[in-house]
């Protein structure tokens, strides 16, 4: 079981990948944008962080950039929601320090193949 | 509800409602002379999160549609393409289509494609329009990779970068989803890693040959899927061992992927200046924080509080503890919760309040549509938007509104130039204004159009056969024959007005939710609509009356005066009173006892009778009753769910001890009296 920090604005994007992951036997929080993410990661050491690119507030680049710069989250797997059109995203994220992204659209299947990729 | 993917699917509903309304709203207030970059990136993130729910939840037509919206919205929010008029229209129609879709989706409503066939045409011209100069990059990319060597035998060269371990990622984890493809093996290229007294342990040094032997064959494509996340943090190479494998197109290969990187870094950095730049600005405002919950779960709480106040009434009776000192302290313990209740009864009803706002926002873009349509020039004010009003109340207020905002717009608001000639300003100005008025919320809707003409109604009402050629009507009186059933002065029916629902119905409406609505005119100064309604449907305000041996209730809204008239200022015919005179005029009387066929328990031999005096419509009458008694907020139940509706009864209510009264609506009392 791990810790799963899940980051987007939208409340059934939100629902639905913390669904799979309970079911999956992980324990999740969510936060509603980068800010309150950084928050969250601040007080709880996560094992997994899932973030959306595009969030008010502060945006996933944002919060993975300034996440990536904390010493206990140097080595912290870190992947990114994108659309297949937001191809420049891909590399953003990846230069702000993600791990790896997950295309949208996905479905529980498809996330929990990737979740359990990255959580040896 | 069971489903999960359901439950989500219904908060993605909700969610899209919000995004589709605060699009809107952005696009309505947007000053294309200085646009902020935060309500580009604000409304690019709804049509994003749209895109991106709708996928997830399989709603493929909406997904499609807004991806069409997201590449304009992208180059517009890149400075690609202008936010020019074009493109705000273009967004317009774009919000029609995607409300039609999500509510094809949520209550399976009929696809409109040729709108939407329209709208996605449109938005690919304006896409192209600018596209034209600036080709886009990158596209050729998975095309190269088409046609590619496929085999069964491969060599993998994989050298991360030595920072790949601050990424998050572990090159074991990559090695082993290539066992998914084939039996693999694998040899540790370790000569870089420095002795252990020079190690950095952050340092990646390792490099790696494998080989893949596959049952089946592989492109190199799907090799590349497998390194997809670090193809950026890793030099790869894909080698075919199969023989047909021309060493040459894999080479070939591999230099496209090394000098994809290169034009990426390009874009990169542009992207993450954007994101800077958007985080200097002021944070984007978020509203106030809400949840969302059933309506059927307030209401059941309405439900509730509504038994929890009849018996704390039930309880109140017991009034005479006085004389039983040692119960002082449940006397004062009754009085707290009484208090308690009727807080208690204000927030729960606060509960189901809205801001009228959720009525006016639509009228803006209505108004805009409209004007666009007949060329006039409209203005619209909007003041007091957050006064709130229960949820059914708005529910039912929206239709009539809507007909008196478009009456306005057609028949009150001049041309431009007409309005000009007359001295006006050549923008008309349509003011829509709510506010509370003891326990009422009223809603002005007014123009500074040409107003009621008089003449021109008198000569229709009698054309129309609604008034006697010689009928003497003060002006009032005659504009108030809009209201009358059957009138219509539009000249031509156009496509706004005279689509069969008249003022009547609006009147109507607006009665049958226990309001009034009234209209102050003047020629050539415009109109003002002003509509009074009760704030809530489900507690009323109301008088209780006592006819014989029954408890009746009267709406408060409805009474002018409770007097008392000798009998010998009444008007007889036979045995029945008639009417009486009531500050000087001669209003009729409607005596209860006789209207319920109530047996006579109570003796008719005081030389005066108790009047209620009420009104409805401007009419005004008198209620004969034999007392009056407590004023207070009842809680309505339907008759008409509990038992069957009852003509001149518009409710009924539990009271204190236990025991039914019916409330009364005085509107179909009145027209009891017309058939008299």
């Amino acid at each position: 079981m791990a810790k799963i920090l899940t980051v987007d604005d939208s409340g059934s994007m939100r629902a639905m990948v913390a669904h799979t992951l309970s079911e999956m036997g992980h324990e999740v929080e969510e936060a509603e944008n980068g800010q309150l993410g950084l928050d969250a990661a601040l007080a709880t050491q996560f094992d997994l962080v899932i973030s959306d690119v595009n969030m008010p507030v502060m945006d996933g680049i944002t919060f993975v950039t300034n996440l990536r710069q904390q010493a206990n989250y140097r080595f912290t797997p870190i992947l990114m929601l994108t659309t297949e059109s937001g191809q420049d995203k891909k590399g953003a994220g990846k230069e702000a320090g993600a791990t790896g992204w997950i295309v949208k659209p996905f479905n529980p299947q498809k996330l929990s193949a990737l979740v359990n990729k990255v959580l040896k | 509800m069971s489903d999960p993917m359901e439950r989500f699917k219904q908060v993605f509903f909700d969610e899209s409602a919000e995004a589709l309304s605060a699009i809107e709203q952005h696009l309505l207030d947007i000053d294309l002379t200085a646009i902020e970059p935060e309500v580009i990136n604000d409304i690019f993130r709804s049509a994003h999160s749209l895109k991106g729910g709708s996928a997830t939840f399989g709603m493929s037509r909406l997904a499609e549609f807004t991806h069409f919206m997201e590449t304009l919205l992208d180059m517009v929010r890149d400075g690609q393409r202008d936010f020019t008029q074009e493109v705000v229209d273009c967004l317009f129609e774009c919000l029609d289509c995607l409300r039609n879709l999500v509510n094809h989706y949520q209550f399976e409503e009929q696809v409109n494609g040729e709108l939407i066939a329209i709208v996605e045409k449109q938005l690919q011209e304006l896409i192209d329009g600018k596209q034209e100069g600036k080709p886009v990059e990158g596209s050729g990319d998975s095309n190269l990779n088409n046609g590619l060597v496929h085999g069964k035998h491969w060599e993998i060269h994989f050298s991360p970068d030595e920072e790949l371990l601050l990424s998050g990622n572990e090159p074991l984890r990559y090695i082993e989803e290539l066992l998914e493809l084939g039996s693999v093996n694998v040899v540790c290229d370790s000569s870089d890693v420095p002795p252990l007294n020079q190690l950095n342990p952050i340092h990646l040094k390792m490099k790696w040959l494998i080989t893949l032997d596959s049952e089946e064959a592989i492109s190199e494509e799907d090799l590349a899927e497998v390194f997809l996340w670090i193809e950026d943090e890793a030099t790869l190479e894909y080698r075919c061992l199969d023989q047909e494998a021309p060493q040459l197109v894999s080479s070939a290969l591999a230099e496209t992927t090394k000098s994809a990187p290169d034009v990426k870094v390009d874009t990169v950095s542009s992207d993450v200046d954007n994101a800077e730049t958007s985080k200097a600005k002021a944070p984007a405002k978020r509203t106030g924080q809400s949840i969302r919950v059933e309506l059927s779960k307030i209401d059941s709480l309405i439900n509730l509080l509504g038994e929890l106040v009849i018996t704390q009434s039930m309880l109140s009776t017991f009034n005479n503890m006085v004389q039983f000192p040692e119960l002082r302290r449940l006397q004062e313990g009754l009085g707290q919760l009484e208090r308690h209740t009727r807080d208690l009864q204000d927030g729960v009803m606060q509960i189901r309040m809205l801001p009228i706002d959720f009525c006016f926002s639509r009228f803006p873009r209505m108004v805009r549509d409209l004007c666009k349509q007949l060329g006039k020039k409209i203005d619209v004010v909007i003041e007091g938007e957050n006064t709130e009003v229960d949820k059914t109340v708005i529910e039912e207020l929206t239709d009539p509104l809507v007909h008196l905002v478009r009456n306005s717009i057609d028949h009150g608001i001049e041309m431009p130039d007409e309005r000009e000639a007359l001295g006006k300003p050549r923008v008309g100005t349509l003011k829509l204004v709510a506010y509370h008025q003891v326990g009422n919320i009223v809603i002005e809707i007014s123009d500074d159009g040409k107003g009621l003409a008089v003449d021109k109604i008198r000569a229709k009402a009698v054309e129309r056969g609604l008034i006697d050629a010689n009928a003497k009507l003060a002006p009032q009186a005659c504009k108030e024959l809009i209201f009358a059933a059957g009138f219509s002065t539009a000249d031509a029916v156009t496509d706004l007005s005279g689509r069969g629902v008249g003022m009547d119905v609006v009147k109507r409406n607006i009665q049958s939710l226990g309001g009034q609505i009234d209209l102050h005119s003047e020629e050539n100064e415009g109109t003002t609509f002003s509509i009074k309604l009760p704030l809530t449907l489900s507690i009323l305000d109301g008088q209780l009356i006592k006819v014989m041996d029954e408890t009746y209730v009267v709406p408060m809204l409805a009474i002018i005066e409770s007097i008392k008239v000798k009998r010998v200022d009444i008007n007889k015919i036979g045995e029945h009173d008639i009417s009486f005179k009531w500050r000087s005029q001669f209003i009729p009387l409607l005596n209860l006892a006789e209207t319920f066929s109530l047996p006579e328990t109570k003796p008719d031999s005081e030389d005066s009778l108790l009047v209620v005096v009420v009104e409805h419509d401007n009419q005004q009458f008198g209620l004969v009753v034999n007392e009056l008694a407590n004023h207070q907020q009842v809680v309505v139940k339907s008759l008409e769910a509990n038992y069957i509706k009852v003509d001149e009864l518009s409710g009924a209510t539990i009271l204190g001890d236990g025991s039914v009264a019916l409330i009364l609506d005085v509107g179909a009392l009145m027209s009891r009296l017309k058939v008299h």
